[in-house]
């Protein structure tokens, strides 16, 4: 309750207040939400970890792409940990008669930063905004007042996360680039105009897209730092060498990971990138399995918990509590 | 109504979990932590103990590995009629050797328990967990076992999991799914040994026992002692007679010996200590050991006998050695021996005894093929199913031949249409080992017809020729040729070019005899063993024509080899025989029972040799023909 969704009063009290009955058709789906965050949690997080980990303790020995993998990697493990938890924590609800609401909309969908945010951690956000942002003056007064919000939210952000300057830098750093985005609207629209760009097509939006990927990863490296110097000093080791041969020579191989790990790591995304796909369209896919037959839709439950259960990354040495989120 | 078959569809898809989870941990949990040690010996105990007759058990041996090592039940079975099940298992703790007792008597009465005393000594350690395992996690679900499991669990100084892993094993193997192999998705295979181990290895461990009776004061666990006091009690209860024992080990002392007899005299049980028997018993630290902690199956076998004894005479069971009910133990014995056998045939590095070994041995099958041709094998498997023949199980492979040996009855020919090849060229027979006074002889030579034996005098360097007067001569010609004919009576008559045969004058026998050529006439003075050269003295070669006596041992070179084996033979210290060849194509022949298996000498000879009841590959030899005819490989050597 404290990590997952926040939810407000509002919505929650009445439903525990109301009398609830046993609802079938809720409590399988949210069986399948919690089989799905599970996968999420311990087939790809907990595995995307292990290389993540590997290269944050051995800054000293990885340099070039090595780095970026990593960066990426931790993007897609903070996403996959966090978004597990809360898909787990709204399907435990569901299977017991409450709603809770989506906490995340596809946020490495996001456009630009500031839709980052309203899709990423989207209980939190909204808390921030309706109870500091809006309070504060919001968007709807002068431009530097508003910026001087945004900045705030995101230090108080940054800091809610944790006591350590790097996860002060990580909102700070969110609030600037923010800022930047909105203080470049126009300029970024008339050069649009003048080059004549269709701002609507996919090739445009995925670019946007791909960007905006890349701007919070690059956020993310200060919040998985131990240390602003670890973060500064992963930046510099990111460009100090130019070695894409690591990929093709079997290094990545020596990372923690085998390469049986990384097939499944690239199934397993592409599985993401097809729900997430989906739900980007609005398709129910949930509702779309539980409505199949009995045999296809035993399969799929049968198959996730099997695929959970051998290639999740748990047993001896794991703390399954160990949730990165957890303790925020 | 709804409802009703909301519950039905519910409660099917819990069975069809429940299923699926027992068939994915039978995959996951790996077929037994021995298999990589020690082969297919101890890989499922608890399968092999749960398929037991009920009742049918006299004895239920337990302890740790020391125990499953160093006892043989079915030697045990062999000698007195006795059944017996090892149920030990590595680093057995007390309150494990408890619950397998416990276990075990659900489905068995003992009139026995032997425990081997090892846990005397428990303190824990590295490797706990894994051992924890190995103990728990190929038994059934019980309260029992959960309380073994928890008391496990609170074992201090390292870490064994937490306790759903031991009830539901599969999730502390799930991260193998990358390392499943074929016999993981197979049944369990189910050895006959009751619960042994067999290390056949004899590592000398005298180093080890420098350490022997080195401790001198231990204070035991308290809680090793409560354990054992209630396995005692639990015995009792039950009736059963507890013999304490200990097996040799190096890290004995005396000190845990008087410890114990304390802990069996408070109880009123025996405790026999084969430590301080070793002289009596004639267990040598230098051949009956794998290592210092474990005895192999000759050491084992050393104990069970006397452990055999000793039981039929203090306690009482009756002899079912002739009891129908009990004829499997019998079979399983033979299978045990034959173990045995493979072993040595894996290990054997003398052609000689190799045969030894294989002949009329009716538990194996040989395919033998010369040359690197054994893709002919799948040629030939394809012939047969084209013309819808079975394929024999095995089968050789000559130059162009394919045949299937049965060492004890001899060879089926398989000919294949198109495929075989005659040829009139020379052949050779060998037969496969025969003992004769101590000697592995090889018999029967025979040259056909179109070629024959050069025979060479070493001491003299002259070639053994035939004069017109019928009398044997040395000479420089190497061109003189005889022909060996093998005889119904595993002799064979050395044939001169105009058809006389050696001949010992007058029929005598002795040594120093001449020889002569003479009319055949059938007569034992005309009949000849061919002895293998031995290293180990009897070198003798047909050195002097007037005193070639019957019985002499006799050299015959093969032309590749002559050179090298001349030279060996002068320095004392060659031990093989040699063909002399006169065609650089010849086909040569071993000779098993009376049929040939032909091979061609040049390629190494290959012989796959093959359990016939299992079908299990024992060992694949290469017989270096060319050379020396010495075994230069075993395959595979578990």
């Amino acid at each position: 309750m404290l990590s997952g969704p926040i939810e407000r009063g509002t919505t929650l009290l009445p439903q525990i207040k109301s009398q609830r009955t046993f609802n079938f058709d809720q409590f399988r789906k949210g069986g399948i939400l919690v089989l799905w965050g599970t996968f999420l949690k311990l087939v790809l997080a907990e595995r995307l970890a292990i290389y993540v980990n590997f290269v944050w303790n051995g800054i000293d020995e990885c340099s070039g792409i090595f780095m970026i993998i990593a960066a990426i990697a931790y993007s897609l493990q903070i996403y996959c940990d966090f978004k597990s938890y809360s898909d787990i924590a709204t399907g435990v609800a569901l299977m017991l008669g409450f709603q809770l609401s989506y906490n995340f909309y596809q946020p490495y969908f996001s456009e630009s930063i500031t839709d980052f945010w309203r899709r990423w951690h989207i209980s939190l956000s909204s808390w921030f905004k309706d109870y500091l942002y809006i309070p504060l003056g919001g968007g709807r007064c002068k431009k530097v007042k508003k910026y001087r919000n945004i900045l705030i939210v995101f230090l108080i952000s940054g800091i809610w996360h944790g006591a350590n300057w790097t996860f002060l830098l990580w909102g700070i750093l969110n609030g600037i680039l923010q800022i930047l985005e909105d203080y470049t609207f126009l300029i970024r629209e008339k050069i649009c105009k003048l080059l004549r760009i269709n701002c609507t097509v996919f090739s445009h939006r995925i670019l946007k897209i791909i960007f905006t990927f890349v701007l919070s990863s690059f956020c993310w490296i200060f919040f998985r730092a131990n240390s602003v110097t670890d973060a500064i000093l992963f930046i510099q080791r990111m460009f100090i060498r130019w070695n894409p041969w690591i990929i093709f020579d079997g290094s990545l191989l020596n990372c923690g990971l085998m390469a049986s790990d990384w097939v499944i790591v690239m199934l397993s995304l592409l599985l993401l990138l097809i729900v997430s796909v989906m739900r980007e369209k609005k398709i129910d896919l949930v509702g779309n399995i539980l409505c199949q037959g009995a045999w296809f839709r035993y399969l799929i439950y049968l198959l996730g918990m099997l695929s959970v259960f051998a290639w999740g990354v748990y047993g001896l040495g794991y703390d399954a509590s160990s949730f990165i989120y957890f303790k925020f | 109504m709804k409802k009703f078959s909301r519950v039905l569809s519910s409660l099917t898809v819990l069975l069809v979990l429940a299923f699926s989870f027992k068939k994915i941990t039978q995959i996951f949990i790996p077929n037994g932590y021995f298999s990589d040690v020690q082969g297919e010996a101890h890989e499922a105990t608890w399968d092999e103990f749960y398929g037991l007759d009920k009742n049918s058990i006299d004895v239920i041996y337990l302890g740790s590995s020391s125990m499953f090592h160093g006892i043989s039940p079915l030697k045990i079975w062999d000698e007195v009629g006795v059944t017996g099940f090892d149920l030990g298992s590595s680093t057995q703790r007390p309150w494990v050797t408890l619950y397998f007792l416990e276990e075990a008597l659900k489905t068995q009465k003992p009139n026995v328990v032997v425990l081997d005393m090892y846990a005397w000594l428990w303190r824990g350690g590295a490797g706990a967990e894994a051992h924890a395992h190995t103990a728990y996690d190929y038994t059934k679900f019980s309260i029992e076992k959960t309380c073994s499991v928890q008391r496990t669990l609170t074992d201090t100084g390292f870490d064994c999991g937490n306790i759903f892993s031991y009830i539901m094993p599969a999730f502390r193997y799930h991260s193998r799914w990358n390392d499943l192999e074929k016999k993981d998705f197979q049944q369990n295979n189910i050895s006959p040994y009751k619960g042994m181990a067999l290390g056949y290895a004899e590592n000398d461990c005298t180093d080890a026992f420098s350490k022997f009776d080195t401790v001198k004061e231990y204070s035991v666990d308290a809680s090793v002692v409560e354990y054992f006091q209630k396995i005692a009690d639990l015995c009792k209860k039950n009736d059963i007679e507890l013999v304490l024992i200990k097996l040799p080990v190096y890290e004995w002392s005396e000190i845990y010996s008087r410890q114990i007899t304390e802990f069996s005299e408070k109880n009123d049980l025996t405790f026999i200590d084969f430590n301080y028997m070793m002289e009596d018993l004639q267990i040598d630290v230098a051949s009956d050991f794998t290592d210092g902690s474990h005895l192999n199956v000759k050491g084992a076998e050393k104990i069970s006998i006397w452990l055999a004894e000793w039981l039929v005479q203090n306690c009482s069971f009756i002899d079912k050695r002739q009891d129908s009910q009990y004829a499997q133990w019998n079979e399983d014995y033979q299978t045990y021996l034959q173990n045995g056998r493979n072993y040595q045939l894996q290990t054997c590095e003398d052609i000689g005894m190799y045969f030894d070994l294989l002949k009329g041995n009716p538990n194996y099958d040989i395919i033998a093929y010369s040359n690197v041709f054994p893709e002919k094998l799948e040629n030939y498997r394809a012939y047969c199913d084209k013309v819808q023949m079975p394929f024999p199980k095995y089968c050789s492979v000559g130059q162009n031949m394919f045949m299937y040996i049965q060492s004890d009855v001899g060879i089926k020919y398989v000919k294949s249409e198109g495929m075989m090849v005659e040829t009139n060229q020379m052949t050779m027979n060998i037969e496969l080992g025969k003992y004769e006074d101590n000697h592995r002889c090889l018999y029967s030579i025979e040259i056909n017809e179109g070629g024959g034996v050069k025979i060479y005098d070493i001491d003299n360097d002259v070639f053994i020729s035939k004069n017109n007067t019928g009398n044997l001569i040395g000479t420089t010609d190497t061109g003189y040729e005889w022909h060996f004919k093998s005889q119904d009576n595993a002799t064979f008559t050395v044939c001169a070019e105009d058809g006389l045969v050696w001949d010992v004058v007058g029929g005598n026998i002795d040594n120093g005899v001449n020889v002569q050529c003479y009319e055949y006439n059938g007569s034992p003075a005309q009949e000849f063993y061919l002895y293998r050269i031995l290293t180990d003295g009897g070198l003798s070669l047909v050195k002097n024509v007037a005193q070639l006596q019957n019985g002499t041992y006799m050299f015959i070179c093969s032309g590749v080899a002559m050179e090298n084996s001349i030279n060996q033979s002068k320095n004392g210290d060659f031990s093989y025989y040699f063909l002399q060849m006169d065609s650089g194509n010849v086909l040569g022949k071993m000779l098993v029972n009376g049929e040939n298996i032909q091979f061609n000498n040049q390629g190494d000879l290959y012989m796959y040799v093959y359990d016939r009841k299992t079908g299990i590959l024992v060992d694949k030899a290469v017989v270096d023909y060319a050379e020396n005819l010495a075994l230069i490989m075993h395959e595979p050597r578990t």
